[in-house]
């Protein structure tokens, strides 16, 4: 699903529905994810499920999942002499046929794992990729140099969707700019900046559509640390390349931006974009609304804190004008 | 009344020194009294006489220290693969050299499935060997526009499918997958790559995995190692934990026909809670079941470009900075020292020599911290070790068990496209390994490669390509030098050399009979050695080739 026209309601929440997103949280020891995923889970007010290590056999069964309160799993791992065993199709389908689904799923994969390759796991039905976020520990630049490990850390820097700079606490401000510098050179995604893995659920598992207040023009909703900006805008659209040729343009500072756009009675677009990976897919509206939501999430620019930076106020702007 | 049975042979290779060669060997139930002379064994007395070996070769049971147990249940499915092989009821597969050849196998096998609404499912097919026109949905097409199917290829990386499974499982244009490739007009060409892509075509992928986990695939895997002559097979870590009652429960069969070592696999929870539970399980063993051993995986496959090399890594045509890690090299050590620490023996998949020195730094921190005897710890693959590294090893006490098959199957292809031609001569150094006091054993990492000692063993004897290369003639190694890697080598790395491994009084009755002398015959024709079957713990199972 997500794919092709398929059955699927008109606004944000239904297209959630029935589709559990799933995060994946990669990046090398020691960078800081399970502090990132325990605070998460103690945060958030979702259920969510939490798988530690990537692929593999499943080493659950029902009676440890009940000894776990937050749905944390272990995976063990598949083998790589052989593709053949992929326990972790299984795991994701046991998850996906329990009584009351959990509502995110957090893969944080091992950390030599590629974990976009794992992300693709949740294209899997049954599932959406809401993002691949790596945590880099900024304090440790030299890792990206180690002749063992360096080119594993940048491949997983360079294919994330989010980094999630950890540890900059710890650095003098010279120190941390020159050393997100150098993670900036391997990516243009966004950089946010975590300390004490406090990273806030919209940017780490996407908008959550339930907590933003809808209407129809921006507002500002700020968010504990990192502060984020978000937006919703509420349209309908014109034809598909028009809203392509837009999306694609979004300003570098947008983390996420996702909703159904109608575009012609019983037809929308579902637009998905996180760090710079966008995607647009054609759905069925079976609702017949009139207009779409559209979610925004920006990094706060430190200029302009209190608000939307000027650039995404100008991109939402230049937006596809409404059909007629 | 005796028990005794004494089976006469035209020929007993026993792999003991004090008694090398024989012509009877006799058994009590499941277990060998004496071997030698025929004549000789009189003096224990009345037996019955079994003279269906007479004119057959006994050896030890081969013993192989790693496949995969998949080796069976991948059989659920027909075989379109480049090379012959025989499934487990002995039916010969001729390879299919050509993309034709694959379709006319499809176009066999489509015929014979009675429900059309049934996806077609093949697997072994490698198209490294069709340097043409890649294998794309149109080519399935051809075989069926209606029926979804799914080929398997021999990497296990790679399917391709047809139409209608693209189109019944909804992988479009706008599919969001990586590895779905798209032909110019944007619809996927039909191929999938790696299993997060594979499990979108669900009946396919799914379809396959099933398979491996059904009753006849346990069977399977024991015809397939009955038929090449295998006693005792280790599956290296493919059989999750919650399946080994499945397998202990038919491996409890009399009928079975191999002893199973399970190896669980490692660095994929609380190492030292499995090291617990792995003892748990040595202590309730059967005849045909054993634990004891621990598989870890720490980087790639040489072929697939993903094994991790010591400079100057891969030829500048592979394009790829490195290989991949599987386990963090900065976990290697506690990982390790886990079952180190357990008393249990470590068998690490290192297929490049930098994947290998991570594994040796890691035995040689676990033993400065819990000094240990006869730990058995072994290096997996091994096949681009250096002759300091087998030096290293001898001292360390850790044990090869080099691929010695990818001397013929990729040798080929490490000459030209992975590593060159020097250090492709350098593979699997046999030579340098037994010169450096390395313990030393060989195996097929079946369905990698087929199951069958023989093979492995011709191929460390001869180290021919298909070109007819022989590569690094000074690593070949003795036809007797192979058999007791083959044999006693691989029963020491698992532990299980008091038990199996070579013809002795009060050992397993545990044999293999061939139909020639491995020893005695060109060795270069090794590998076509008939097997007739296994004696296993007493017990004649004739194979059906
Ligand atoms: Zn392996
Ligand atoms: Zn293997």
């Amino acid at each position: 699903m997500g794919h092709g026209a398929c059955r699927q309601g008109a606004s944000v929440l239904s297209l959630i529905g029935g589709r559990i997103p799933v995060t994946v949280l990669g990046g090398y020891l020691g960078a800081g994810k399970t502090t990132i995923v325990a605070r998460l889970l103690e945060t958030t007010t979702q259920r969510i499920a939490v798988l530690i290590n990537d692929f593999g056999e499943v080493n659950i069964d029902a009676d440890r999942i009940a000894r776990r309160s937050d749905d944390v799993i272990e995976l063990t791992n598949g083998c790589v002499c052989c593709a053949l065993v992929d326990g972790f199709i299984e795991t994701l389908e046991r998850i996906r046929a329990w009584e009351s689904p959990p509502e995110h799923l957090v893969i944080e994969p091992s950390g030599v794992a590629d974990a976009m390759a794992v992300g693709q796991y949740a294209h899997l039905p049954g599932f959406r990729l809401a993002g691949v976020c790596v945590a880099v520990d900024v304090g440790a630049p030299e890792l990206l140099e180690d002749p063992k490990i360096g080119p594993t850390v940048r491949h997983q820097i360079e294919r994330a969707d989010l980094i999630l700079a950890t540890k900059t606490d710890l650095l003098e401000p010279g120190a941390r700019e020159s050393q997100t510098e150098i993670i900036r050179m391997l990516t243009p995604a966004p950089i946010i900046r975590v300390v004490n893995g406090a990273v806030a659920s919209d940017v780490l598992l996407g908008v959550q559509t339930q907590a933003v207040r809808i209407d129809s023009g921006l507002f500002d909703e700020p968010l504990p640390h990192p502060p984020v900006r978000s937006a919703a805008v509420q349209w309908r659209a014109t034809d598909r390349p028009a809203l392509e040729r837009w999306i694609t343009m979004a300003p570098a500072s947008v983390l996420r931006a996702k909703g159904f756009v109608p575009t012609e009675p019983g037809l929308g677009i579902d637009v998905d974009l996180v760090g710079r990976r966008t995607h647009v897919a054609e759905i069925v509206d079976v609702s017949g609304a009139d207009e779409g939501t559209f979610v925004v999430l920006e990094l706060a620019p430190e200029d302009e804190p209190d608000g939307l930076s000027q650039a995404v106020r100008e991109w939402l702007a230049a937006r596809p004008p409404r059909s007629a | 009344m005796t028990n005794l049975t004494l089976y006469p042979a035209r020929l007993i290779r026993t792999l003991w020194t004090a008694n090398p060669e024989a012509n009877a060997v006799l058994v009590d139930g499941d277990r060998i009294v004496a071997v030698g002379d025929r004549d000789s064994l009189a003096q224990w007395g009345e037996a019955q006489i079994d003279e269906r070996f007479a004119d057959k070769v006994l050896i030890p049971g081969f013993v192989e220290a790693h496949c995969h147990t998949m080796a069976g249940g991948i059989w659920g499915q027909p075989y379109v693969g480049f090379y012959d092989r025989t499934d487990p009821k002995g039916q010969r597969w001729e390879g299919c050299q050509s993309v034709e050849a694959v379709l006319e196998r499809l176009v066999e096998a489509e015929a014979a499935l009675e429900d059309p609404t049934e996806p077609l499912l093949a697997w072994g097919l490698d198209p490294i060997y069709f340097p043409g026109e890649r294998l794309n949905r149109h080519h399935l097409d051809s075989v069926s526009a209606s029926r979804p199917m799914f080929v398997f290829h021999a990497s296990g990386h790679l399917a391709t499918v047809n139409t209608a499974m693209l189109e019944q499982q909804e992988i479009g244009p706008d599919h969001p997958a990586e590895g779905v490739p798209k032909d110019d007009d944007g619809y996927p060409l039909g191929e999938l790559q790696e299993p997060a892509a594979m499990a979108l075509a669900r009946p396919g992928f799914l379809g396959i995995l099933r398979k491996l986990k059904e009753v006849g695939a346990m069977w399977d895997f024991g015809y397939i190692a009955r038929n090449a002559g295998v006693t005792t097979a280790a599956d290296l870590g493919t059989v999750p934990e919650q399946e080994w009652d499945l397998w202990a429960a038919e491996a409890a069969h009399e009928d079975y026909p191999v002893r199973i070592m399970m190896a669980a696999r490692g660095h994929v929870g609380d190492d030292a809670a499995l090291a617990q539970r792995v003892i748990e399980r040595m202590g309730n063993g059967s005849e045909r079941m054993r634990f004891g051993i621990v598989k870890l995986i720490l980087d790639g496959s040489i072929q697939g470009y993903t094994a991790r090399l010591r400079a100057p890594g891969y030829l500048p045509q592979a394009d790829v900075e490195n290989g991949l890690w599987v386990i963090p090299p900065e976990a290697m050590n506690d990982t390790v020292a886990a079952f180190h620490d357990a008393g249990l023996t470590v068998h690490c998949h290192t297929n490049g020599d930098e994947a290998l020195d991570v594994f040796l730094d890691a035995v040689e921190a676990a033993l400065a911290k819990t000094p240990r005897w006869d730990h058995r710890h072994t290096s997996q693959h091994c096949q681009l070790t250096h002759p300091d590294q087998f030096r290293r090893m001898a001292s360390l006490g850790v044990s090869g068990n080099l691929f010695t098959n990818h001397l013929w199957y990729w040798g080929d292809q490490h000459r030209t496209m992975t590593v060159g031609e020097d250090r492709a001569a350098a593979m699997n150094a046999c030579r340098t390994a037994l010169d450096s006091g390395v313990q030393l054993a060989f195996h097929s990492d079946a369905p990698i490669t087929p199951l069958g000692p023989l093979h492995t063993m011709w191929c460390a004897v001869n180290r021919v390509t298909p070109s007819g290369h022989v590569l690094g003639p000074d690593e070949r190694i003795t036809p007797s030098e192979a058999l007791e890697a083959a044999t006693l080598g691989a029963a020491f790395q698992l532990k299980l050399d008091h038990e199996i491994g070579s013809i002795e009084p009060g050992k397993k009755a545990d044999f293999t009979v061939l139909d020639d002398d491995p020893l005695s015959v060109d060795p270069m024709a090794i590998r076509d050695i008939g097997v007739w079957g296994t004696v296993l713990a007493g017990k004649a199972h004739r194979s059906s080739r």
